[in-house]
């Protein structure tokens, strides 16, 4: 955090002593763009979108504050049923994850033996992965088993496993449920098993 | 969910949060509700607030139990004894609803003679590891249907089964092997039995063992005993762990099931027809709902709509897959690995087996926010990057804020959002990946005739493609299905069974139906208001199914009809329909309360509560002498059976098994552990300890500020001011011994290998007697790794990969170690 030098300091206990004697007095309303009043509130000039937390299942609302296509703060929506307003420091935290420095922003590749990542355009990254997928399928697949000298057709592609994700939303899991299953990967799971 | 289902008809949790306001007993019992579901917390308080018990049971005192009324104590994996000593308790002193039980549970049905149960093994066993299952089953009549006794005193029925199936847990025995005093258990017993309704709150605290299911079974047999099942304020809760699991399992991103819980084909079913037969009406006209979401008009009856384009599971398998995938891995089976947001490599236990196991690969696939162990795995300190021979793709994914879509929290509720802002960098939905893997996988077959590359070919994908990606409300029209007649969205899942099949479509085979109609999309409904005052809330969202909120409530009203208890009337039979508050579960809400439609309590085959679990198949009565046609003929509907249960494969009663590893004798039967437990395959990696190396158990948990593996939280400052580092929880009395404080570093060793990690010595951790001897139990949270802004052993460097071998879910819980001092 900057330190704060004695005249800001001044300044800002100036403001807080304002804004605390406004408080008494009046609401101030982020929605109305009040940017001019004494107590200019961090979300002041935001908009206000309804968000789920991300976290565990309770499935709590959130008000999503934002400000210049950015999220600047969760809190709990008054509205929702179960929350009722409130947060764990969970749920309190999601716009440090939407915002990090640290979230991977652009597809990367670890060439076999390398120590770092690279760089990697999105149509490259997806048509390798749709060629390895083939090249696997085509190696690896089983047509038929015999079962009581009976022929059974089975369809299996037996080189890939598939991995995820109680963390997507349900239309894309529905997705890569009906990926998985057509390409025929059978050893197929995710969280909810373990 | 393997054994609410069995159990019911359906798993999930029956109730729901707010629901949990009407307890007046709530038994929170492997689940640390404040610590990992803090908002689910408000409810239990608000319970507790108007009176409820709150009793906690647990091997630590956590924070859940610091607001209960009762702790309880109990020794990690042990918890079904103390449950049996319930039961008999209850048994024993007639503490059952005997109405309840009479009507709506299957107490009364006959028993196979052959069944037994000796030192700790049913009939059946193989003397390997599985159960042939046939003494498990009902005495029939001549049209197959279960033979009832008069009364529950008749030896042949399932009540007086269960008598002599518990007689030998006293308290005192039950004690011995789980260490609970026995004053305590006494107290829990006599607190959850008077107060009703009660209900039951229960999370990976129960699962990640060796006889997860079987625990759970307790619950439904006590909650079916008492009468709490179907009623406001009672059931069983299950707290379910990430943000979408409930839906992501609904949706069957696992082997052995099709979206809507539709049983996935395997190759002892060759045709459609074969498969109806095996799974009965039901599921046949759920997986062809299925299907013909999946491939549109390329699904016909001539080509059985498409079954063979979806891989045959191999019959012999059981559902675990986890485990065995890393097994398999490690055994050359796989060239390539796509893994969508999950961290096994923090997550798996041994993960040395998880490491070899994806250094093996030609090309590991991820989507993910953050870098984490898993897509870096070949950074790991232990290995050398030069000797991973893996390609790794690492997909950077959108965050919730920034995509449509919905997702179903452990209430069942199907919440839809909307993406708030743009998607970081070049960052994407994971839905939008896998639409464009599967275009440039249909261009890449599109010459082939091969019957084999249909499924990819006629797979229905044509989503129309917004400004911020596909337009997922069109993904979730098609989970929702629509008639093909008249091309309208679906209203009710029940139209699945009403209509001819190939007239319908569903993803999810109408277990989602009704989210989304021709009048709006119910996932976006935010009518907080609740008429009843009872928590329904019945226009907030979308429950499934067909918006029920609480499960099986046609048990909350009794054989006319009428509330069980007027304060908590959820739904009643006016003398022309059903109505209440809530929609009528299971039940026919135009048919009487006596009519065989209108009594039906729960969807298994039997419509009945299962106290004793063993496979059962409901048959068609007058089904006619039919030759089908080869293949699929829709005739097959008039004569495969209505219903099947295959039974549970370690037994249709809970028995009281050790943990695979553990510090003392069974003290119940000659039988240690679970019989069924799957073999070593990896004796490299998977090595089990004596108690004489390996006193101590080792149990792992989670903390609010870290979740799970802590791929997001451990790259969130603010949550790591709170939580910086990991710690072993142990009692005063080891560290006296190990003469070690708070913040020395103790190493952690179990037959597997061994961490360091900084001791917390504490009373939360008391030592239990078992059978007259001490025994130590170490708490460590175990979402830690070598990535993020903070980092830490991770304690799955140690557990055990040994498995509950319905569920696979690996017994982390209860694993054998050794704690010494360790190095600074």
């Amino acid at each position: 955090m900057a330190k704060l030098s004695r005249r800001s300091f001044m300044k800002f206990t100036a403001a807080s002593i304002a804004a605390a004697a406004l408080a008494d007095k009046q609401k101030v309303h982020a929605e109305k763009g009040d940017v001019d009043k004494a107590f200019p509130m961090m979300t002041a000039g935001a908009s206000t979108a309804y968000g789920l937390c991300h976290f565990c299942s309770v499935g709590c609302g959130l008000e999503v504050k934002i400000k210049d296509n950015k999220v600047i703060s969760t809190e709990g929506h008054p509205d929702h049923p179960i929350n009722e307003g409130s947060l764990c420091p969970k749920g309190r935290s999601m716009k440090e994850m939407v915002n990090s420095d640290q979230r991977v922003t652009h597809p990367l590749i670890r060439k076999p033996g390398s120590d770092k990542w690279e760089p990697i355009s999105w149509d490259e990254a997806f048509g390798k992965i749709a060629s390895k997928i083939k090249e696997v399928r085509e190696e690896t697949f089983t047509k038929t088993v015999d079962i009581d000298g009976e022929k059974v057709t089975v369809n299996r592609t037996d080189g890939i496993f598939s991995m995820g994700s109680a963390e997507i939303d349900n239309e894309e899991a529905y997705l890569f449920t009906k990926f998985n299953r057509a390409v025929g990967i059978h050893n197929f799971t995710h969280q909810a098993e373990i | 969910m393997a054994s609410l289902a069995p159990s019911f008809g359906s798993g999930a949790m029956t109730n729901n949060f707010n629901d949990m306001k009407n307890a007046n007993v709530i038994l929170i019992a492997g689940n640390n509700t404040a610590e990992c579901h803090p908002l689910a917390m408000r409810w239990v308080l608000k319970a507790q607030k108007k009176g409820a018990k709150i009793i906690v049971v647990d091997p630590r005192f956590n924070r859940t139990a610091k607001v209960a009324d009762i702790y309880a104590p109990v020794r990690p994996g042990t918890d079904i004894a103390y449950l049996s000593a319930i039961v008999k308790y209850i048994l024993d002193n007639k503490l059952y609803d005997e109405t309840y039980v009479r009507e709506n549970t299957n107490a009364l049905y006959k028993v196979n003679p052959d069944f037994k149960f000796h030192d700790g093994l049913f009939s059946g066993f193989d003397g390997k590891g599985s159960y042939d299952k046939e003494t498990w089953t009902y005495q029939l009549d001549a049209n197959g249907l279960p033979i009832q006794a008069k009364s529950l005193d008749d030896p042949d029925c399932v009540f007086m089964k269960l008598k002599e199936h518990f007689k030998d847990y006293t308290f005192e025995k039950a004690s011995e092997i789980t260490g609970m005093p026995v004053d305590k258990m006494k107290l829990v017993a006599e607190t959850f039995t008077k107060n009703r309704p009660g209900t039951i709150l229960y999370a990976l605290g129960m699962t990640q063992k060796s006889v997860g299911t079987q625990g759970i079974r307790m619950y439904a047999i006590i909650q079916l005993l008492l009468g709490n099942m179907g009623m406001p304020g009672g059931g069983i809760n299950a707290n379910r762990g990430e943000p979408n699991v409930q839906g992501s399992t609904d949706l069957a991103l696992m082997a052995h099931i099709l979206p809507g819980y539709t049983p996935i084909p395997t190759d002892a079913q060759p045709t459609l027809n074969d498969y109806i037969q095996a799974f009965g009406v039901a599921n046949g006209k759920k997986l062809i709902s299925i299907l013909k979401a999946w491939f549109g008009d390329k699904a016909t009856p001539e080509n059985e709509f498409g079954y063979h384009n979806i891989p045959k599971r191999d019959s012999k398998l059981s559902n675990p897959t986890y485990i065995p995938i890393f097994e398999k891995l490690n055994q050359d089976a796989f060239k390539m690995g796509i893994i969508f947001g999950q961290n096994p490599v923090v997550s798996t236990p041994i993960l040395d087996m998880a490491l070899a196991g994806l250094s093996k690969l030609d090309m590991l696939v991820v989507s993910e926010v953050f870098e984490t162990e898993t897509t870096s795995f070949w950074l790991h300190p232990d290995l050398n990057p030069k000797d991973i021979k893996t390609e790794v793709i690492l997909l950077p994914a959108a965050v919730s804020f920034e995509k449509d879509g919905t997702m179903t929290n452990s209430s069942r509720w199907i919440q839809g959002k909307k993406a708030v802002v743009p998607a970081k960098g070049e960052s994407m939905p994971d839905g939008d990946m896998i639409y464009e893997i599967v275009k440039r996988l249909k261009k890449s077959y599109v010459n082939s005739n091969d019957p084999k590359d249909r499924a990819i070919l006629d797979l229905t994908w044509d989503y129309p493609v917004l400004d911020h990606g596909i337009d997922m409300e069109a993904v979730l029209k098609e989970m929702n299905g629509y008639n093909l007649k008249t091309g309208k969205l679906l209203n009710s899942g029940s139209d699945i069974q009403n209509m001819e099949p190939g007239e319908i479509s569903s993803g999810v085979a109408g277990l989602y139906t009704g989210v989304i109609t021709e009048k709006g999309n119910n996932s976006l409904r935010r009518d907080n208001t609740d008429p009843s005052g009872l928590g329904v809330h019945p226009n907030w969202t979308f429950s499934w199914p067909n918006n029920t909120r609480i499960l099986w409530n046609r048990g909350s009203a009794d054989k006319n009809g009428k509330p069980r208890d007027k304060n908590r009337a959820i739904v009643s039979w006016n003398g022309k329909k059903w109505v209440g508050a809530d929609v009528l579960h299971v039940a026919a809400k135009d048919k009487a309360p006596q009519t065989p439609e209108g009594s039906k309590i729960f969807s298994n085959a039997e419509g009945k509560g299962a106290l004793f679990r063993g496979p059962f198949t409901m048959p068609q009565q007058e089904a006619p002498d039919i030759k089908l046609k080869p293949g699929y003929d829709p005739n097959v509907f008039k004569v495969a059976p209505k219903g099947k249960e295959s039974g549970i494969g370690d037994g249709p009663l809970p028995a009281h098994y050790e943990p695979l590893e553990s510090p003392v004798k069974n003290q119940m039967f000659s039988q240690q552990s679970n019989p069924t437990a799957a073999p070593v395959q990896l004796p490299e990696f998977q090595k089990y300890g004596k108690a004489k190396d390996y006193p101590y158990i080792l149990t792992t948990y989670m903390v609010t500020e870290q979740f799970l593996s802590g791929a997001v939280t451990r790259n969130t400052p603010q949550l790591n001011e709170l939580m910086p580092s990991n710690f072993a929880e142990i009692s005063k009395n080891l560290a006296k011994k190990l003469g070690v404080k708070s913040g020395d570093p103790v190493e952690i060793s179990t037959a597997r290998g061994a961490v360091t990690i900084e001791a917390m010595v504490t009373d939360r951790m008391q030592p239990f007697i078992v059978g007259g001897k001490e025994v130590e139990v170490i708490g460590v949270p175990w979402g830690w790794g070598f990535k993020g802004l903070v980092q830490g052993e991770s304690i799955n460097h140690v557990t055990n990969s040994g498995y509950e071998p319905n569920t696979g879910t690996p017994e982390y819980k209860a694993c054998a170690c050794n704690v010494t001092k360790g190095e600074k």
